[in-house]
């Protein structure tokens, strides 16, 4: 196969409504696979049904086609789909974990080359295969969500990070699948399961806990990682390593706190009492600055001190602009919008031409009469 | 080395450093390819811990270092001495991927920058993963998870209603880049098998973070404004967030997604009267009453054992979960039935579980077995191996100090 896209002439037919399988697609999309979104009226797509304007950027650069999956002739177009495609994504239209497991042998089964990525929110087995989910209880199973911040009760991400991360993770797989087909000439299932991806995503509490015996304390919401309100919005601050103390230290105008013993190194100043004493300094300070002048100087000094980015200062932040991140899109219901292009940029420019979100079902006779000529 | 895996017979070289970079090629050597971790001996990686951690070889006992550097070899190398960068050029010519988390400035400054390694090897794929990404006026500020998550509009819209904006509480969006890499990384190398041409890939991490509030900008576009926090509440859902149980009043989570649900969890309550109530028969309904609905959902969970009430929430199909502290995760039972988590025995350290595959390939699995190496373990092995070089030849580099069986500052961070 020639081409110069790492995914031209791949077919995958996203059955999935969840946000990790919109993510996972839309990788899948940019990188020049051809991916079909099959809606179903009884299964509405979570995106297109929140109405924030996500589907815009989620669905970007798919096609679209509606098919009734709860007819015997939907549940007949989309086995023919399948066997007609490289890579199908799935979160329960074909069944729910664990009885689905036998129609996703099946449809393996009927194409050997098939890569069949399955999300579930506990997995295909074990005592919690088929528990209910949402978002919120993804995050509170995966270790999320287990003390708020000082000290009160726990809050979600506001951004729905972890599902797009699990979606990251089954996009990898798709591309692995791939990977090994490649000599093996064998498709297969790919298992995505949200609940081990979140831990996934967290790391470090689990093994803090079996290396220490101790809960992992929750970090960020004071000395030395925290939010400070500041004269106009919130500053971040950040101390990782030594010279970011120094750097804080000079950037705050108290370089005498560089050579206090009581503040030396990460060591003493882990302790309780002295992070709290850091905590007020911190505060206070900040409270007198303006945050996007106090950012460019203590970057400039190598201190990581940031602003905290609102969606429009995203929007009219100028490092976005200068590398080239938006697409601009005159919707016909939206109106104007500004989308990310891509997570990241390759000097080939190997990403496939943006094409807008498809409406609901645009592309259904257009791919239904693919299919009739495929399998005629 | 496992000859089917997905990514078998692929080189990598790893100079990262800390965990976004890291855990993106431990995602890469799960999967079969063959990652060599080089750091030098005078700078090792930050979670290998701070001043004052050197003795005991402490080292080597960091849980998250030990946890994102499995399934790598690991050797020691200098690549700011001419030698060390003369031996690193002589593995990248027979390599398939570098990858690199500096701020973009080092690597040129190392007299490593893109062109140098394509001349080595035109095939070569190099990753760069840096905070802000190698162009624009921010290129040169320094990032990792906190401040990209400040950054990116993460921080922003997470938070308590009428509350300030608030971090996320542990590290995780360096994994999330992390798996951005590694996919970005896997589409390379799958583009080049159909091409034959490498590839550098510039990922900056506030831009990989920032896809996932798509929404919010698109609202913020048309609105000019930006939108509110909301702590746990979601259009739609009602009741939803966490409620406190016995024995130790350990949260847990409840979300009803629509009526149905709704009637049901009366009936796992006890409470038919409210299912009833025409008041809250609708989620907006729910909605303006819902300091009714969370005090009535909290009367009970507070005199039900906390796996109890999820296991009676889910007989009903309504979605619970424990909120599970770092403990409970550790001993998940699911988790543990599926055969999650992995237990892999390190010198120093002992054998321990760590977390599994990200993702599970029926066919081709992750092969989780190598432990996180020790200090500069396979440095001789490499040269030896790779570079061919001989004993006499090894000796003088560990006396120049261009590589070294042990880290040779005191002070690293």
């Amino acid at each position: 196969m020639g081409g110069s896209l790492a995914l031209d002439g791949v077919t995958v037919l996203e059955l999935t409504t969840g946000l990790p399988g919109a993510y996972c697609g839309r990788l899948l999309a940019m990188l020049g696979a051809d991916v079909v979104k099959v809606e179903s009226p009884h299964r509405p797509d979570e995106a297109r049904a929140a109405a924030t304007g996500a589907d815009r950027f989620l669905h970007a650069q798919k096609r679209s086609v509606v098919v009734d999956l709860a007819t015997a002739n939907g549940e007949r177009l989309v086995e023919r789909l399948a066997s007609n495609v490289d890579v199908v994504l799935d979160d329960g239209a074909l069944g729910e974990a664990p009885d689905v497991r036998v129609r996703y042998d099946a449809l393996l089964a009927a194409d050997p080359r098939l890569i069949l990525v399955a999300f579930s929110p506990y997995g295909l087995d074990g005592p919690r295969a088929g528990w209910q989910s949402t978002e919120l209880t993804e995050l509170a199973a995966g270790g999320w969500l287990p003390h708020g911040p000082h000290g009160g009760p726990p809050v979600m991400p506001g951004a729905p990070s972890a599902r797009c991360g699990a979606g990251t993770f089954a996009a990898l797989g798709a591309l692995l699948a791939i990977a090994a087909r490649r000599t093996s000439g064998a498709g297969q299932l790919v298992e995505v399961c949200l609940n081990e991806a979140f831990v996934h995503l967290l790391t470090a509490p689990t093994v803090f806990f079996t290396y220490t015996g101790l809960d992992m304390p929750r970090m960020g919401d004071g000395y030395p990682f925290g939010i400070y309100p500041c004269a106009d919005g919130s500053l971040g601050v950040s101390v990782l390593t030594q010279g970011h103390w120094q750097g804080l230290c000079r950037l705050m105008g108290r370089p005498d706190l560089i050579d206090d013993p009581r503040y030396r190194t990460g060591v003493e100043r882990a302790n309780p009492e002295v992070a709290a004493e850091l905590d007020r300094i911190v505060a206070a300070w900040a409270a007198e600055q303006s945050a996007h002048s106090t950012f460019h100087a203590a970057q400039a000094m190598r201190v990581a001190v940031t602003i905290v980015a609102s969606p429009t200062e995203v929007l009219s932040s100028p490092q976005y602009a200068a590398r080239g991140y938006w697409v601009d899109v005159d919707d016909d219901e939206l109106g104007m919008l500004r989308l990310p292009s891509t997570p990241f940029q390759l000097a080939s420019g190997a990403f496939a031409t943006f094409r807008p979100a498809p409406r609901v079902g645009a592309d259904t006779d257009a791919v239904l009469a693919t299919i009739v000529e495929a399998s005629a | 080395m496992n000859a089917s895996a997905p990514l078998a017979g692929q080189r990598v070289l790893d100079l990262t450093a800390w965990q976004a970079g890291p855990l993106s090629t431990m995602i890469l050597g799960d999967f079969g390819a063959e990652v060599i971790k080089i750091e030098a001996p005078q700078r090792l990686d930050g979670w290998r811990g701070g001043a004052g951690l050197t003795a005991d070889k402490m080292y080597e006992r960091n849980p998250i270092w030990n946890a994102v550097n499995r399934s790598k070899l690991g050797i020691s190398l200098d690549l700011a001495s001419d030698e060390g960068r003369r031996l690193f050029l002589g593995l990248v010519a027979d390599a398939d991927v570098v990858v690199e988390n500096f701020t973009p400035r080092v690597m040129d400054k190392l007299g490593l920058g893109y062109d140098v390694l394509r001349a080595a090897n035109p095939r070569i794929i190099v990753a760069a993963l840096s905070g802000f990404g190698q162009t624009g006026p921010w290129r040169d500020y320094s990032a990792f998870a906190f401040p990209t998550e400040e950054v990116s509009g993460l921080a922003y819209l997470t938070g308590a209603r009428g509350g300030p904006p608030t971090l996320i509480g542990a590290s995780v969006t360096d994994a999330m880049v992390a798996a951005m890499g590694a996919f970005a990384v896997v589409a390379a190398i799958e583009r080049r098998a159909r091409c034959g041409e490498g590839d550098y890939i510039d990922l900056s991490q506030i831009e990989t973070l920032t896809t996932f509030i798509a929404g919010e900008l698109v609202q913020a576009t048309r609105t000019g404004v930006d939108p509110e926090r909301v702590g746990n509440d979601r259009p739609g859902s009602c009741p939803h967030g966490l409620y406190r149980c016995l024995p130790d009043g350990d949260r847990i989570a409840i979300a009803v997604r629509d009526d149905d649900e709704w009637h049901r969890l009366c009936e796992v309550i006890g409470r038919t009267d409210l299912a009833a109530d025409r008041r809250l028969a609708s989620v907006a309904g729910r909605v303006v009453d819902r300091d009714r609905v969370d005090a009535a959902v909290g009367a009970w969970t507070a005199n039900v054992d906390a796996t109890d009430a999820v296991d009676r929430l889910q007989a009903a199909r309504i979605p619970a979960a424990l909120a599970a502290r770092s403990s409970q995760l550790a001993m998940d039972e699911q988790l543990w039935a599926r055969e999650f988590y992995r237990i892999i025995d390190r010198d120093e350290v002992g054998a321990h579980p760590y977390p599994g595959p990200v993702v599970r390939l029926a066919a081709t699995p992750a092969v989780i077995e190598r432990p996180a190496p020790l200090y500069g373990q396979h440095t001789d092995e490499v040269l030896r191996d790779l570079l061919g070089l001989d004993d006499d030849e090894i000796a003088a580099l560990h006396a120049a100090g261009v590589t070294s069986n042990e880290p040779l500052a005191q002070d690293w961070r």
